[in-house]
């Protein structure tokens, strides 16, 4: 057989030799150059093959040679399959394209059910009491920036706290979720559920929202978000999300950091809207248990939007949600509330028709 | 695709092959996507285990495509000291995570101990980085003391102590914040921007005069002075830049439609602008001030303006291609960065080569003890 050329490096100095290798009767010889030695196959240490690199031959005491022909080392030394197994993987083009079709199947898995599904079970195992200091520091901090004492007369008062006992003792939440209510300017008329339990209704929604039964649709969507601990897993998903989409992009550089934000903007904007139907069905369900209609609240949501059509004062928007506290949409004009997919909640008119489906 | 370089230089005139060797990049996007996607899918559905491995094959690829005189770099990194490394670097950040949802101070005292130890880190990460890799059979080295890289990096620390002592900053309506506030609001990120430039000129002379090619010394002159020099331009452009960025947008929204949708476009223009010209201006600061003792020197000819295109283009793509081009972008730019580097040599490199790169011994009983905590991630 004829001899491989190779580059030869003794490992003491980085002069470049130029040799040619055999392998016969289980024994490499290197010769040329001026030199020539003889080493048993076994004491040879082969680099794994990778893409069209040259090998590197490695010897007893720290030599090696370099080799440009892969294959005629794969021949020569007989090197076995399981040694060449992800090169194998990387340049068998069928393996590819299915790895890339895999990769695109579990992105958008992971993505559709497998981050919601891992936040839930999370938050459902975590201890209630980690969220109730948020919600008190969260109050907190609401009452200085925005919130003023609510202005609601007593009697108003009273009516709207029975109304929430009854529905929290109907879904079985415990006694420490309570009731808050505030008169907010900034976020007009409006409803939150901070997480850990306390739920935030403002002066202008409970004006503007006369009827018991409608109240109690807001109230309920609330309580929802609380059951369902929507800002825990909010906080868990968006977590899962950055990690892995920086362990992806990462992999390319900084330059490619500024893509990694476009997919989390968009996902952020999904699990939103999933966290709003969720809230909503628990309504329903809510509603029917306490001898009400569902219809309750796409009515609540119809009366919402007429009033911020008519703008002026009570400026009233679409419930917001319990994510991180509660104001993240604080800066929203009223208008943008309909973009449907990019907005962090499904539009009205599609939870109108939900509820009135739900009331059927 | 892949071609083999010559194994002898006998068909390049003998004198300019002595003097000026230029630095090739032979990597092709096709073959390292394949093993990108591998890497990514392999990476998946083993939890992230084999990302360790992936590493490993990433770095080996782009070392052994990487060229000069005839012999190509190369990446020895163990897959398990990575792999340990990384679930240090997990833990300490899921604590981190996990105690800032008790307590912000919490975990900012968290981030003090890890930055005390981060000295500690780099080092050992620059070591691991140097002893795997190598050139011709001669591994390179980093040695350099838990002192030597505070003092490269002490700015980042004052920073995390700063805002660990610093009084929680609450704002109130009522009032106008006084002057003290003021002072807490903006102090850190005074600091951060005061010391920046010096943080990466000093981390880049201590990367490159503690580290040596088998015996020989690299050599590092540029002083922090010219890193000041090159930030105070880039602030420069950068204060333009968002001018024209803000007047663009401006002009951009009025149009409808195709207005709004260009304004993405402006901004990626602009983030790749600024970026391509310092990543430009400080590889070439940092390669034309080293040199390998005192005989070799290297010579790097980047052009900001290319490189801001070819980042350009790079972003676009990956951003249309949901990051499945990423590894195009990441051949594109090792091609470029290859292609306006070159080994001068004042005498024969052969020659100067097979006397310099001795390999200093017993270097194989450290290396088990070092790992790679990856603080690039």
């Amino acid at each position: 057989m004829a001899g491989i050329s190779a580059d030869f490096f003794d490992g003491r100095s980085s002069r470049r030799r130029q040799v040619t290798i055999a392998v016969k009767d289980g024994k490499v010889t290197v010769s040329g150059d001026g030199m020539a030695f003889e080493v048993p196959v076994a004491e040879v240490k082969i680099s794994a093959r990778m893409s069209g690199m040259p090998r590197r031959l490695e010897f007893p005491g720290g030599a090696a040679a370099v080799v440009h022909d892969n294959e005629a080392v794969d021949r020569a030394f007989a090197v076995a399959v399981r040694k060449t197994l992800a090169h194998r993987l990387e340049s068998h083009a069928g393996i590819v394209v299915a790895a890339l079709i895999l990769t695109i199947a579990l992105c958008w898995s992971g993505y559709q059910y497998g981050v919601p599904w891992a936040a839930r079970e999370a938050a459902m195992r975590l201890p209630a009491n980690l969220e109730s200091s948020i919600a008190e520091e969260g109050l907190k901090a609401l009452d200085e920036l925005l919130f003023r004492p609510s202005t609601l007369n007593a009697r108003h008062r009273a009516a709207l706290a029975q109304t929430f006992a009854a529905l929290r003792d109907a879904s079985g939440l415990p006694v420490s979720v309570r009731l808050e209510l505030r008169d907010g300017k900034l976020i007009g008329a409006n409803a939150l559920a901070l997480p850990g339990g306390i739920v935030v209704v403002t002066d202008p929604l409970a004006r503007l929202l006369g009827d018991e039964d409608q109240i109690a649709a807001v109230l309920a969507h609330e309580l929802g978000h609380i059951q369902h601990r929507h800002s825990l897993r909010y906080i868990l998903q968006d977590s899962i999300v950055a990690l892995a989409a920086m362990a992806i992009y990462g992999d390319a550089s900084a330059v490619a950091g500024i893509a990694a934000t476009v997919p989390t903007a968009l996902v952020h904007a999904r699990y939103s809207q999933g966290f709003e139907r969720e809230a909503d069905e628990y309504a329903y369900e809510l509603l029917r248990k306490t001898g009400r209609s569902p219809r309750a609240l796409g009515l609540a949501l119809s009366a919402l939007e007429a009033g911020a059509e008519n703008g002026g004062e009570s400026n009233a928007r679409d419930k917001s949600d319990a994510e991180g506290g509660g104001v993240n949409d604080t800066g929203k004009r009223p208008r943008a509330r309909d973009f449907g997919y990019l907005s962090t909640h499904p539009s009205t008119r599609e939870r109108v028709q939900a509820a009135e489906a739900a009331a059927r | 695709m892949y071609e083999n370089p010559p194994s002898a230089a006998a068909s390049a005139p003998p004198e300019a092959a002595k003097r000026n060797h230029e630095f090739k990049f032979t990597g092709d996007a096709a073959e390292y996507f394949g093993i990108w996607i591998v890497n990514l899918f392999l990476s998946i559905i083993t939890l992230g285990i084999y990302s360790a491995w992936a590493k490993v094959r990433k770095k080996r690829y782009f070392y052994g495509h990487t060229w000069v005189a005839e012999s190509n770099f190369e990446y020895h990194g163990n897959p398990v000291a990575i792999l340990k490394g990384r679930i240090i670097a997990f833990a300490a950040l899921v604590i981190y995570l996990g105690s800032g949802y008790y307590s912000q101070q919490l975990a900012l005292g968290i981030l003090l101990v890890l930055s005390l130890l981060a000295p500690w880190l780099i080092a050992r990460s620059m070591a691991f980085n140097a002893i795997n890799s190598s050139y011709r059979q001669i591994r390179f080295h980093f040695k350099a003391s838990y002192q030597d890289v505070f003092m490269a990096i002490w700015p980042l620390i004052l920073f995390v102590c700063v805002l660990y002592f610093m009084p929680q900053f609450k704002p109130e309506q009522t009032r106008m914040p006084s002057a003290q506030e003021w002072a807490t609001l903006f102090l850190p990120t005074v600091i951060a921007m005061l010391a920046y430039p010096y943080v990466v000129g000093s981390i880049k002379r201590l990367h490159i005069s503690h580290s040596a090619y088998g015996a020989a010394p690299l050599t590092f002159s540029a002083g922090i002075g010219q890193f000041y020099k090159l930030y105070l331009a880039a602030l420069g452009i950068a204060i333009v830049g968002i001018l024209a960025l803000a007047l663009a947008i401006f002009v951009l929204a009025m149009i409808p439609v195709v207005g709004w949708l260009a304004i993405p476009f402006a901004y990626i223009f602009f983030g790749a602008l600024l970026m391509g010209y310092l990543r430009a201006r400080v590889t070439n600061l940092t390669f034309n001030s080293t040199a390998l003792d005192g005989h070799v020197a290297l010579a790097s000819t980047m052009s900001p303006m290319r490189l801001s295109k070819i980042y350009f283009v790079n972003l676009l793509v990956i951003v249309f291609t949901l990051g499945l081009m990423i590894p195009w972008a990441a051949v594109r730019v090792a091609r470029y960065r290859a292609e306006v580097l070159a080994l001068e040599s004042a005498t024969d490199l052969e020659a100067f080569l097979a006397q310099a790169g001795r390999e200093v011994g017993a270097t194989g009983e450290e290396m088990g003890e070092f790992f790679d905590v990856d603080l690039s991630l």
